[in-house]
């Protein structure tokens, strides 16, 4: 029997809120998004960097279980869903 | 055997086209519930902001119907837009890069759109609320997040994955029937 992954940690909504800012901080337009990922130690389950939709979801839920989609809206993040 | 490959080939393109028409009418539906409830559900919070509300007594009569006229303007103007967005959704295609269409990469594309579409209740909170007002304060009031359902994107994103298995059926049967008009045999064909 084969030990499974283990299950990304959930973000509490400081969590997310911190994600959020550094995103802010450092990610100003699409084109930034990959060289944010690849220095990220968050895990990611998606990663859409399009100059019409710039999205990252996160691997792990957030405190209640649900998903966490962060999104580039008007050069600013924040969670979308 | 060109025959055969041709007649493959135009069986893919109608069931790409068949698969195509499927999810655009998904897409619209989905649209259209949205627009036939989220414009007003932000209103209701636009209202709150600006004191409409005629359970406040603050605004005179006057100033209450103009703002409301201009709120319902701004609303229906929004659904129309929702309901017309089937072509400006950035929907997950795999030629983006998605192998999988997931719910939530449909419903991130939709929540994209739908930011973009209501903008303008954002733009009457910060014309009619008084100077001081925090832009990204009233930006996350009137989020569409709360009411924003990704689960309602399951379907559609079924019907999206779709679309990509027949355009894949499509290019193999066009590779296909382009060997055959070579002359090449079918067991040599490239992939």
């Amino acid at each position: 029997m084969t030990a499974s992954p283990p299950r990304p940690k959930a973000h509490s909504d400081s969590d997310i809120d911190a994600i959020l800012a550094e995103l802010n901080a450092t990610v100003v337009d699409h084109q930034r998004l990959h060289a944010w990922v690849s220095e990220s130690d968050i895990p990611l389950a998606r990663v859409v960097a399009s100059e019409r939709l710039t999205y990252v979801r996160l691997a792990g839920k957030d405190a209640s279980g649900g998903c966490v989609v962060l999104m580039l809206l008007d050069g600013a993040w924040e969670r979308a869903i | 055997m060109s025959e055969r490959t041709l007649r493959d080939l135009k069986r893919a393109r109608v069931r790409l086209s068949r698969e195509v028409v499927v999810a655009r009418l998904e897409g619209r539906t989905r649209l259209e519930a949205m627009a036939g409830a989220l414009p007003e559900q932000l209103a209701a919070l636009v209202r709150a902001e600006l004191e409409i509300d005629s359970s406040r007594p603050a605004l005179t009569a006057a100033l209450r119907a103009s703002r409301e006229r201009q709120l319902s303007e701004a609303a229906a103007a929004i659904a129309a837009r929702i309901r017309a967005g089937i072509d400006d959704v950035q929907w997950p295609t795999r030629a983006d890069g998605f192998d999988v269409v997931t719910t939530l990469d449909v419903a991130a594309a939709v929540y994209g759109f739908i930011a973009s579409c209501v903008k303008p209740l954002e733009a009457l909170v910060l014309l009619h609320a008084g100077r001081g007002r925090d832009a990204r304060l009233v930006h996350r009031i009137l989020s569409p997040r709360p009411f924003f359902d990704a689960d309602a994107f399951t379907a559609l994103a079924g019907l999206l994955n779709r679309v990509s298995t027949a355009e894949i059926a499509v290019r193999d049967a066009q590779r296909a029937h382009e060997a055959a008009a070579r002359g090449e045999p079918l067991d040599e064909r490239e992939d």
